[in-house]
């Protein structure tokens, strides 16, 4: 793949370094008045995700990196891979446990998720910011139970467990915010 | 920037500027003008002049520093000089660097570093107290600065272990870098970084490899006469015992050049006019370049030249 200079530097650019793909965080010119002027760059590594600090002299290049953000639509689970499909080109990609990683507590079929790949393969997967899942076991929220302080734990068909109030049962649908992992609402169509 | 914002900054630097003139009345240095287009740019590989046409006739160039024509008037006898003038570098934006710059340079006769240097950080002290910060002045040399922060001397170490530094320190490729490219990095990254932004420090005797155009020190030719100044995280000025010896000029004028050709950075003529004054004769004197913009930034409290200068570069 092709190249870039530090002077293309910018946020969002896939550079890669030391055999890892990287994102460009932040990018800084920093020059002494009468000195080499150099690049300072945050990266974010996109296999481990690990933010760290690099310098690159002003004018030096660092190769590309093949990665890139698809929406697609999430299909099934077959108890290796999951199975994600390009809308668009109809392919089908197949991410590893390694790939999902947390994801997999809110993946639901037929949701579309951002998947990134390397180099063609999926790296990571996001799921939607908010998701709608079955709580398929919880107890039942006895009334004037305060001693809990009103939440009760609940667990979903993704086999993810989250905190819920009493009032909500075993089989109703809820609202997760997949970012924080929280209870928001119950869904719409309950 | 909003319209008080605008007033604001556009007071603050018509404040600067009147304080300026009255710190060098005061001390009887002459204000001078000197042509910002001229003949030739600086053979200075880390930087890239701006180009003006001139129709058919050979190209001029945007002064970086007005340092060859006001050492030319002084060896044309003028006195004590100063000049707030605008300098322009290539590809030099960011929230620190205007491509164009308003920099305060000034040549003082029979001065030593340790006058010049004790003049600068006076003036950046009272530029700051016209928005009552006061700063203490703190001297420190380059060596003593290294080992406070660093825990050793840059100076004493070999090219492989300036390697290993940096590279440690997050510099990619560090093994194509010169020593003083190496220095360059290390030191605003280790050292310039961690001095205390609530004080001017005044960081004197370089290494000999960034010399500029100063002299060596005669006690120490590892050293060179040459000061830098520190505020608020910022680096303000630079200044000089200059350099009066023109063989020695020249030879450091054709290593940049070099430089530049090893680089593939283009080509840049040596400045004939200079070196014939330098043999002419440059009386005794230390000279600094104050970067303005940098002062007002401190100032003015805020981060980024954006947020004062009502034309930045990328807003053009």
């Amino acid at each position: 793949m092709a190249g870039y200079n530090t002077n293309e530097f910018r946020s969002g650019l896939k550079i890669m370094l030391d055999g890892d793909p990287y994102t460009i965080v932040e990018n800084i010119l920093v020059k002494p008045g009468k000195g080499q002027a150099f690049s300072r760059v945050k990266i974010r590594n996109l296999k481990t995700g690990r933010v760290v600090d690099k310098t690159f002299k002003s004018g030096d290049s660092v190769d590309a990196a093949d990665v890139m953000e698809v929406d697609m639509q999430y299909l099934y689970a077959d108890g290796e891979d999951w199975h994600f499909m390009d809308q668009n080109t109809f392919e089908q990609h197949a991410a590893n446990k390694v790939a999902v990683g947390d994801a997999a507590l809110w993946l639901k079929e037929q949701d579309i998720c951002v998947v990134t790949l390397y180099n063609g393969a999926p790296l990571s997967i996001q799921p939607p910011n908010f998701v709608e899942l079955k709580i398929v076991e919880t107890d039942p929220g006895l009334k004037g139970d305060t001693a809990t302080g009103g939440i009760k734990p609940a667990y979903l068909e993704t086999g993810a467990m989250v905190r819920v109030p009493l009032f909500v049962d075993q089989g109703e649908s809820i609202r997760i915010d997949t970012r924080s992992g929280e209870y928001v609402s119950r869904a719409k169509d309950s | 920037m909003s319209q008080s914002g605008l007033i604001k900054t556009l007071k603050l630097r018509a404040e600067l500027l009147a304080a300026v003139r009255s710190f060098f009345a005061q001390r009887s240095v002459l204000e001078v003008e000197t042509p910002v287009l001229g003949t030739t740019a600086v053979t200075d590989p880390n930087i890239q002049s701006f180009v003006v046409a001139d129709d058919n006739k050979p190209p001029r160039y945007l002064q970086s520093s007005p340092e060859f024509f006001m050492k030319r008037l002084l060896v044309d006898g003028a006195p004590d000089i100063y000049q707030i003038t605008k300098a322009f570098r290539q590809a030099e934006a960011g929230a620190r660097h205007n491509p164009e710059f308003t920099l305060i340079e000034w040549y003082r006769r029979e001065f030593d570093l340790a006058q010049i240097s004790q003049e600068t950080a006076e003036l950046v002290q009272q530029l700051l107290l016209i928005r009552e910060i006061s700063l203490p002045i703190q001297r420190i040399s380059y060596r003593a600065a290294c080992q406070q922060m660093l825990g050793l001397d840059l100076i004493e170490q070999s090219l492989q272990s300036l390697i290993q530094l940096a590279t440690k320190q997050g510099l990619v490729a560090a093994d194509k870098l010169p020593r003083a490219a190496l220095y360059d990095f290390i030191f605003d990254q280790a050292v310039v970084a961690h001095l205390p932004q609530d004080v001017i420090h005044i960081v004197e005797y370089y290494p000999a490899e960034q010399a500029s155009l100063a002299q060596l020190s005669q006690a120490d030719a590892q050293l060179a006469e040459r000061f830098e100044i520190f505020a608020g995280g910022f680096e303000l000025a630079n200044g000089f015992l200059e350099l009066r010896d023109a063989e020695e000029q020249r030879q450091r004028f054709q290593q940049d050049v070099q430089i530049r050709s090893q680089q593939g950075l283009p080509a840049v003529a040596i400045d004939e006019t200079f070196i014939a004054a330098l043999q002419q004769g440059l009386p005794a004197c230390a000279g600094v370049a104050l970067g303005l913009d940098r002062v007002h930034l401190i100032a003015a409290q805020v981060e980024s030249l954006d947020q004062l200068l009502p034309f930045p570069w990328s807003a053009l």
